[in-house]
């Protein structure tokens, strides 16, 4: 019997023993498998650590371009009513100097119309020139001449009196002409009497 | 010598029962360590046992934190992607709004060079209005006041129509310039007019 027993004895020793052997034979494998294993968690612990990091820089960007944007489209909102009332108040502008231009148009149209006629027709120009002074000018003076000029200058002095000067040709009466009027203020006869000292003085 | 025999017999009978007890505390010394070896083999493999167990523990835990970081590492790309096209995607619209803003900034320095323009515009018409027509108004009534004289603007062409308002009569003007000479007409017109201070 004890013989039995110590050969199943024996049978189990073997057994185990063979059985440890083949499956720690693996070990050194397993156990390179298992560092492989633990490196490669270690290293995707690591690339987490990296992409939380970039995923936080492009959160940050994101943001600080988002408030950006946010800060374009209002100025951009600003701009555009700006710009709408500036167009508004420019078309507004713009008729009403047109219209105003028409009408100033008009309106001198009709009084250089008026002037052309009196100009014509008296043979008398009348024109503002520098020193504040009117320039008359007569022509139809001269029958051999029509076109040739008569001319002087009338202003207000110092005084506030009437002033000729500069008569081309020179006429004598004409201080006494300035007398008169100054004294008269009749325009109309002081310049019929001008007319009528130069028409003479052709005459003669 | 057949006492010689039985005592050999009994010695050897004893002999034999002293070798007996020997050979059973011998039996019992190596029941005792086959006793003590089994234990040992059996501790010797629940420690394997253990061992293993550990092993293959440690192995799971290890495996399954890889899957975990693995699948982390997935959701982070994900996430990565999705912030890229996100960020992509404002990008675009800041470009675009910055864009429209230059337009737009464009367009109102136009605007304000135009502003420039109508101003200059206004001051055209305001001397217009307040220089250049009472100007001519002046001199319109400055002839008016010399000569008297009042035109028919709705005379026919060639037709000189007006009324001379004289310092008591109105006389009416009718000439015919086809047939006039201007000298006879502008002659004619200041004949009207009074010299008399």
């Amino acid at each position: 019997m004890a013989e039995d027993e110590l050969a199943l004895f024996d049978k189990s020793i073997n057994e185990f023993g063979s059985k440890f052997i083949n499956i720690f034979s693996d070990t050194p494998c397993q156990m390179v498998g298992l560092r492989d294993a633990y490196k490669d968690s270690i290293k995707a612990l690591a690339e987490i650590c990296r992409q939380n990091k970039l995923i936080q820089e492009k959160k940050e960007n994101l943001l600080k371009l988002i408030t950006e944007v946010k800060g374009k489209k209002q100025e951009l909102e600003v701009l555009t009513a700006k710009i709408q009332d500036l167009k508004e108040e420019y078309f507004r502008k713009k008729e009403t100097i047109s219209s105003a231009n028409k009408a100033n148009e008009e309106r001198l149209k009709r009084l250089q119309k008026s002037a052309d006629l009196y100009k014509d027709r008296l043979g008398l120009e009348i024109r503002k020139i520098y020193g504040d002074k009117l320039q008359f000018i007569f022509t139809g003076i001269d029958p051999k001449h029509p076109e040739s000029p008569f001319m002087f200058s009338l202003h207000l002095n110092e005084a506030r009196d009437y002033e000729v000067s500069d008569s081309a040709p020179h006429l004598e009466c004409l201080a006494e002409f300035q007398e008169n009027i100054r004294k008269t203020n009749n325009f109309s006869a002081f310049l019929a009497n001008v007319r009528k000292a130069f028409t003479t003085m052709v005459y003669n | 010598m057949a006492a010689f025999r039985d005592i050999e017999e009994v010695s050897q009978g004893l002999l034999s029962l002293l070798c007996a007890n020997r050979a059973e505390a011998q039996q019992r010394r190596l029941l005792g360590r086959q006793e003590q070896m089994l234990e040992r083999l059996l501790e010797t493999q629940d420690g394997a046992e253990q061992r293993l167990r550990e092993t293959l523990a440690a192995e799971e835990e290890v495996a399954q934190s890889l899957l975990d970081s693995k699948e982390r590492v997935c959701q982070g790309s994900a996430e990565l992607q999705r912030l890229e096209a996100e960020l992509g995607k404002v990008t675009e619209d800041d470009a675009r709004l910055q864009a429209s803003l230059l337009q737009l900034t464009r367009e109102l320095k136009e605007l304000r060079e135009l502003e420039a323009d109508l101003e200059r515009q206004e001051r055209e018409v305001d001397e217009d209005t307040t220089v250049t027509i009472p100007s001519a108004v002046y001199v319109a009534q400055l002839y008016h006041r010399i000569s008297k004289i009042e035109w028919d603007y709705e005379s026919e062409p060639g037709m000189i129509k007006g009324i001379h308002h004289g310092p008591s009569v109105a006389q009416p003007i009718h000439l015919d310039s086809t047939q006039l000479s201007k000298k006879f007409i502008s002659d004619y017109l200041w004949s009207l007019v009074d010299t008399k201070w």
